[in-house]
């Protein structure tokens, strides 16, 4: 025999929504309760009606929900209604024509409103991105007074991981866009005759330019999302909680052996691929344009100023700076679920890009005004 | 070492995680932190430790206040549910890390090192896994070296964060044995958060219950379990039959929610003064117990545990009529059930 229960119902109220859970019996008899109870309820928000718990419904169970959604649309709130069995949507929709659920109508948020919010976004990513900025240089100028917590074994480590096992793919990139750009000049320069200034082509616009880009793009994706997920991972195992309660500083311990050794390898990586990219024009200036090796060696003395090499390595270290710098913070950014790992990852390695062009661009700029 | 958490609230930007706790505990004691996912226990373990900040209240330490310390000069120990081993360190290591990075003054010599993290490697019986990696430890044994790193700083305070979550059913038992024997042993002020209330009631001195975001009540786990002081304590402590508007000096007006714990369901199979008629509809036996799933003549779903020696005695089965006596009944108002969120 099903026993009939009162109706009751309870309220649970969070940020955007009210819900009711509804239960027991809504029928004529038992329902003066819960009348009085939805007269005195003033919901602060959003109306859902969650009817799955409820075991019976009559007419008049159908008006107290219509009277109550009435009263609410004068408030100003919308309702609708879950877990509905369909014969009640039926009993409701025979009653009253008007379709149970009660669709809020789509908001379109005003563009002063984006525009608002999407600056708090920045600007909020910008304090966290400066906190960190500050915090580690805090700890750097410490570190520079107590030198015995420097990690030199730490740095070692990373100087072979992101130096020379790096070497093969930098060798391959730079030589490909020697060849790359051996190629594109011989046709061009050969309409004038002018084949001999493809040593100054190549020469100087590897040193200068490309092979320090290259060579950063490569780090890139190779060491910056390394660091990212390195750390990511450490954060989510909650190993850098457990080095703080040990009295461990995560920035000595994971950042500056990072950002350092990147910068101490950047130059040596630069050089490297200034090497291999040369060997790949010379390559494809001697099988083109039949220019020989000592030939082009002969004029790169001559065409290639020793500064533009120099601005080359010079780019080094700052494009290091922040491709460690941006790897290891967005790995600290990492929360406790997995997916962003990979989230952060791929933010640290677009970030780092768009970063060194930006850099890069600014260098640019900067050395031409100077005539240099 | 005292701990005092004075009107310590938290929000994670609109989420209330923690609101207005206030909580003392004693030197020496190992106190539970009793609670569903999402009632703030973890939050409030972390703002002790300092990974966390509150927004509002503080934190003292033998009467000192702390709030605003690193959590470097806390001077705690602190054991994470997934071990949080550093992975690239054998055991060894990972036991001497802490005693390594002591600042110069108060670091021990390597032979002291050495010799300590032997002892304490002794302690949790793995001496010989001092070389192995992390990775070629069992949960257990993972969890133990998690604990003995923490305690090997001599903390003043140890932090347990659902220390036995990760860990399979019989282990667990083994570990909660093992933690209660280590901190009588070493009697350090010990905090640990769990939602099983098997391992509260088991281990700790002294259980606070805590829901979302507050503590419902805090007390020794006699207490507790004997008195709760709402429904919330009530059912979370353990299984609960419960029943409406049965409290038999009911006034008029007034709504009675009252519960059954299933093992103060008595069973008879023939009729006695002040019991009630029902139906058995199931019988499952798990080991020396059996749950017994019953009706009672207005429909009402009831369940009793009892042992299978009674069962066999009774010789219950499905579909017998039996009548059934309820002790130790506890009532609660019916507002009270829906005090924080009540129409």
């Amino acid at each position: 025999m099903q026993t009939r229960i009162p109706a009751s119902f309870s309220v649970i109220e969070d940020k955007e929504k009210t819900t009711l859970v509804c239960s027991g019996s809504w029928t004529i008899e038992y329902l003066h309760e819960v009348a009085e109870a939805l007269e005195g309820l003033h919901p602060r928000s959003n109306v859902i009606w969650d009817i799955a718990a409820i075991s019976d419904i009559d007419s008049s169970g159908v008006a107290l929900w219509h009277m109550s959604n009435e009263a609410f649309k004068c408030q100003g709130y919308h309702y609708s209604t879950i877990n509905a069995r369909e014969e009640y949507t039926h009993l409701y929709r025979l009653l009253y024509p008007e379709p149970l659920h009660q669709e809020p109508p789509r908001t379109y948020p005003s563009w002063i409103y984006i525009i608002g919010q999407a600056s708090y976004r920045i600007y909020t990513r910008l304090l966290s991105f400066l906190a960190f900025f500050g915090e580690a240089f805090v700890i750097f100028f410490y570190t520079l007074r107590y030198p015995h917590l420097i990690r030199y074994r730490s740095i070692g480590a990373h100087i072979l991981e992101t130096g020379a096992r790096a070497l093969p793919i930098i060798a391959i990139s730079a030589f490909l866009i020697g060849v790359v750009v051996a190629y594109q000049s011989v046709v061009q320069l050969q309409k004038f005759g002018a084949d001999i200034f493809i040593v100054d082509m190549i020469g100087i616009s590897l040193t200068r330019e490309l092979a320090p880009l290259i060579t950063a793009i490569v780090v890139a994706g190779r060491s910056g999302s390394a660091f990212t997920a390195q750390i990511g991972a450490m954060k989510m195992t909650q190993e850098i909680d457990a080095m703080k309660t040990m009295g461990f500083d995560p920035f000595t311990f994971l950042v500056w052996p990072r950002v350092i050794a990147l910068m101490i390898v950047m130059p040596l990586l630069i050089f490297f691929a200034d090497m291999v990219g040369i060997l790949g024009g010379m390559v494809i200036a001697a099988t083109q344009s039949h220019l020989s090796f000592t030939e082009f060696l002969h004029r790169l003395q001559g065409a290639l100023a020793l500064k533009h090499y120099l601005i080359g390595i010079a780019k080094g270290p700052f494009f290091a700076f922040l491709i460690a710098f941006v790897g290891t913070y967005r790995g600290f950014q990492v929360s406790m679920n997995t997916e962003s790992i990979g989230q952060y990852t791929t933010k640290s390695v677009v970030n780092a890009i768009f970063l060194v062009i930006a850099c890069d661009a600014l260098f640019s700029v900067l050395l031409t005004e100077l005539k240099l | 070492m005292s701990i005092e958490i004075i009107d310590v609230s938290k929000k994670f930007d609109t989420y209330e995680a923690l609101n207005n706790i206030n909580l003392s505990i004693q030197p020496g004691e190992l106190t539970a932190l009793l609670g569903p996912s999402g009632s703030g226990k973890t939050t409030l373990l972390r703002i002790i430790a300092g990974l966390e900040s509150a927004d509002t209240g503080g934190i003292l330490f033998d009467g000192i206040d702390i709030t605003e310390s690193s959590v470097r000069s806390r001077g705690i120990g602190f054991v994470f549910q997934h071990y949080a081993l550093f992975k690239h360190m054998n055991v060894f290591e990972n036991v001497a890390f802490g005693l390594r990075v002591k600042p110069k003054k108060e670091r021990l010599s390597e032979g002291e090192i050495r010799h300590k993290v032997e002892e304490l490697l002794n302690l949790v019986q793995l001496k010989f896994h001092a070389k192995s990696y992390p990775h070629e430890l069992s949960g257990g044994q993972k969890q133990r070296i998690a604990l003995v790193r923490a305690l090997a700083v001599e903390p003043k305070v140890l932090l347990l964060d659902e220390p036995f979550g990760a860990l399979d059913a019989k282990v667990r038992k083994e570990l909660r044995a093992w933690l209660r024997r280590l901190h009588d042993e070493t009697g350090v002020t010990s905090l640990f958060v769990t939602h099983d209330q098997e391992e509260a009631l088991e281990v700790a001195d002294k259980i606070v219950v805590m829901n979302r975001a507050k503590i419902e009540q805090e007390g020794t786990p006699e207490e507790v379990y004997a008195h709760p002081a709402s429904p919330f304590v009530y059912s979370f402590l353990g299984e609960v039959n419960l029943f409406h508007g049965r409290h038999p000096s009911q006034e008029e007006g007034v709504k009675t929610i009252t519960y059954v714990r299933p093992h103060d369901v008595d069973i008879y199979t023939e009729f006695h003064e002040n019991t009630i008629p029902a139906t058995i509809i199931g019988l499952r036996v798990i080991g020396g117990t059996v749950r017994v799933e019953l009706q009672e003549i207005d429909g009402h779903g009831v369940e009793a545990h009892i042992s299978s020696s009674r069962k066999d005695q009774l010789g219950l089965s499905v579909g017998l009529k039996c009548f059934l006596a309820y002790r130790n009944q506890k009532h609660f108002e019916k507002n009270e059930f829906y005090k924080d969120y009540s129409i």
